[in-house]
């Protein structure tokens, strides 16, 4: 087994698409917090509200920056683990190297295991990279601030880091069980991409017009992936409110919950789509997909 | 040893493959022919594990497939409907993989490499390969572990005429090995100079087997190709002879359908006059039985 998540992880690492997929995630976070940074001037030179201006910069410098550091994590990290496993796994079929991969180890559960921890584990150090960037920038941002103290870090603050981000790995996770289950249902880098970042985007809108028609139908998003996956998102506070639309109709209708209630949701989700993707490639028929 | 029993593949209504029995003995190379259509590559896949039977079984040295998945597929490598490898890792580093999942030495990699003859291509990123070299190294990839029963799917598509020789070569090597063939091809004259045993398909059944001298025998027609100035007197006196058929003209000559031996024949032309210049035997060729068993390898 571990030599089959050995093979798997060089299969990731040596892809040019993943390579892309990270240096996109990590140059986005850059310029998110460079773009934040200059967003903060202007509105301060402006005249802007002093405590919006505060609360703004407070995300970007280093005390207070891992909650919004998360926040992108999450974002970027959910758009491009997809984009990884969807590719990843549809591209087996669609290359036809699953028949290659079945006819070395005919059962086809282990492939997809070795598959799954491989990619996981990559998507994992990638998002610690992806942390890692985000505090060398903003620490860069704090030393230019002339507000450079590392005085505050301590356990606490440790051990919240830390908690943000088991956060950031089950907000995700269903995510990524879906663009697994999906590639190898559909057989397709397209069925595993589209329609996992498809029912993201969607289930969000649709979840709002639940929220907003109240009664049972209200409370049926509370145990669906996109209210659960905000909910510990935004666990780490910070101001973005914005985010679950704070101040409207349908962000005074929703009741956020709670986190434990929020990771239990999302890992019973993230089971059966794992679970849906092992009993699938039991029963599919490997036929060849012509190219 | 190869057996199938009552191996049977619905697709909805349609039957890919309608109950075949099938034995191949070790050390054979059974050619398996079909046209378009007929069912092959699906008991092909059936064999190697990728498609799941409706019905029947598939039993590989005495493993059969549905209950002993493992062991029965240990010992089969194949190459069904092109080789299909990583495109951006070198054709060497995905023969490396498969060995190293194998838990293979990689001496083997460079053994394999040799035997198709890849050579330093074998560097290059198996996108950047032409058909032929893709089928190398499939080929390759299905004789890495040494199985005993080999599988192949048109093994010499896309291949120059030397690494066709080299294909040619290799399966009745690999018999010879004790190492069962199983060769889909449409190339019958391949399959006849290669095959000791054939199967033909039609419409997901098997319509005639067993081995080619007796397929050949059973079913080709012999003929007899005559040479002669005076055509009409030299047909006119074929056509009287006994155990002889259709005499047909082709440019100078004649064809003759006849069991009778070359002596008879020209003793009767001699008796009505007729000097025939030239008489060769016309060998029945598989590909003319396939035509005639498939009518004109009709799709059905």
């Amino acid at each position: 087994m571990t030599t089959s998540i050995l093979i798997e992880v060089e299969k990731i690492v040596r892809r040019r698409l993943n390579q892309i997929i990270l240096a996109v995630m990590l140059g986005l976070l850059v310029v998110m917090y460079v773009l934040l940074w200059l967003a903060s001037d202007v509105v301060a030179e402006a005249g802007g509200d002093p405590d919006q201006v505060a609360g703004l910069r407070s995300a970007l410098f280093l005390e207070e920056t891992v909650p919004f550091a998360m926040l992108l994590l999450y974002f970027f990290g959910f758009v491009g683990g997809v984009v990884a496993i969807g590719a990843s796994v549809g591209s087996e079929y669609s290359w036809n190297t699953i028949r290659t991969l079945a006819s070395v180890e005919p059962r086809r559960e282990r492939i997809l295991l070795a598959k799954l921890i491989a990619l996981w584990g990559t998507i994992v150090v990638s998002l610690v990279v992806g942390l890692i960037v985000a505090l060398a920038t903003s620490t860069v941002l704090t030393v230019v601030d002339g507000q450079f103290d590392l005085s505050f870090i301590d356990g606490d603050y440790v051990r919240e880091s830390g908690y943000s981000f088991l956060r950031l790995l089950v907000g995700t996770a269903p995510y990524f069980g879906l663009a697994f289950l999906l590639g190898t249902a559909g057989r397709s880098a397209t069925a595993g991409i589209a329609l996992a970042l498809g029912v993201a985007f969607l289930e969000g809108i649709v979840s709002g017009f639940m929220v907003l028609a109240g009664g049972w139908l209200g409370d049926l998003p509370r145990y669906m992936l996109d209210q659960n996956g905000d909910a510990l998102a935004l666990a780490g506070g910070g101001p973005f409110d914005a985010i679950v639309g704070a101040g409207t109709p349908l962000g005074e209708a929703i009741d956020s919950p709670s986190v434990w209630h929020a990771t239990s949701v999302l890992l019973v989700w993230t089971t059966l789509f794992l679970a849906g993707t092992f009993w699938a490639i039991r029963r599919q028929d490997l036929e060849y997909q012509g190219g | 040893m190869l057996s199938l029993r009552g191996l049977t593949k619905h697709y909805g209504d349609l039957a890919a493959v309608a109950g075949i029995d099938l034995d191949v003995p070790p050390g054979t190379v059974l050619g398996l022919l079909g046209p378009n259509g007929s069912g092959k590559s699906t008991a092909l896949n059936m064999i190697m594990g990728f498609v799941r039977p409706t019905a029947g079984s598939v039993s590989i040295n005495g493993h059969d497939l549905r209950r002993s998945r493992q062991a029965a597929l240990a010992s089969v490598g194949g190459l069904v409907e092109g080789s299909a490898f990583y495109p951006y890792l070198s054709g060497r580093r995905n023969l490396e993989m498969l060995a190293q999942l194998r838990g293979l030495p990689m001496r083997r990699v460079d053994e394999v490499i040799e035997l198709v003859s890849m050579g330093r291509a074998s560097r290059r990123d198996f996108g950047g390969y032409s058909q032929g070299m893709r089928q190398r190294v499939g080929v390759a990839a299905a004789l890495l572990h040494q199985p005993s029963l080999i599988v192949l799917d048109e093994p010499t598509s896309g291949l120059d005429p030397a690494g066709t020789r080299e294909m040619r070569d290799l399966l009745p090597a690999l018999a010879a090995e004790g190492t069962t063939v199983v060769l889909a091809s449409h190339l019958l004259s391949e399959v006849q100079q290669v095959c000791e045993r054939v199967a033909i398909m039609q419409a997901g059944a098997i319509i005639a087997s067993g081995d080619v001298e007796s397929l050949l025998s059973r079913t080709g027609r012999w003929r007899v190709r005559v040479r002669a100035d005076e055509l009409e007197a030299a047909s006119q006196a074929l056509r009287a002879l006994p155990r002889t058929g259709a005499v047909d003209r082709e440019d100078r000559d004649l064809l003759v359908e006849t069991t009778a031996d070359g002596a008879e024949l020209n003793r009767a032309l001699v008796a009505a006059g007729v000097i025939a210049s030239e008489l060769e035997p016309v060998l029945p060729t598989l590909e003319a039985v396939f035509m005639e068993l498939t009518g004109n390898g009709e799709i059905r």
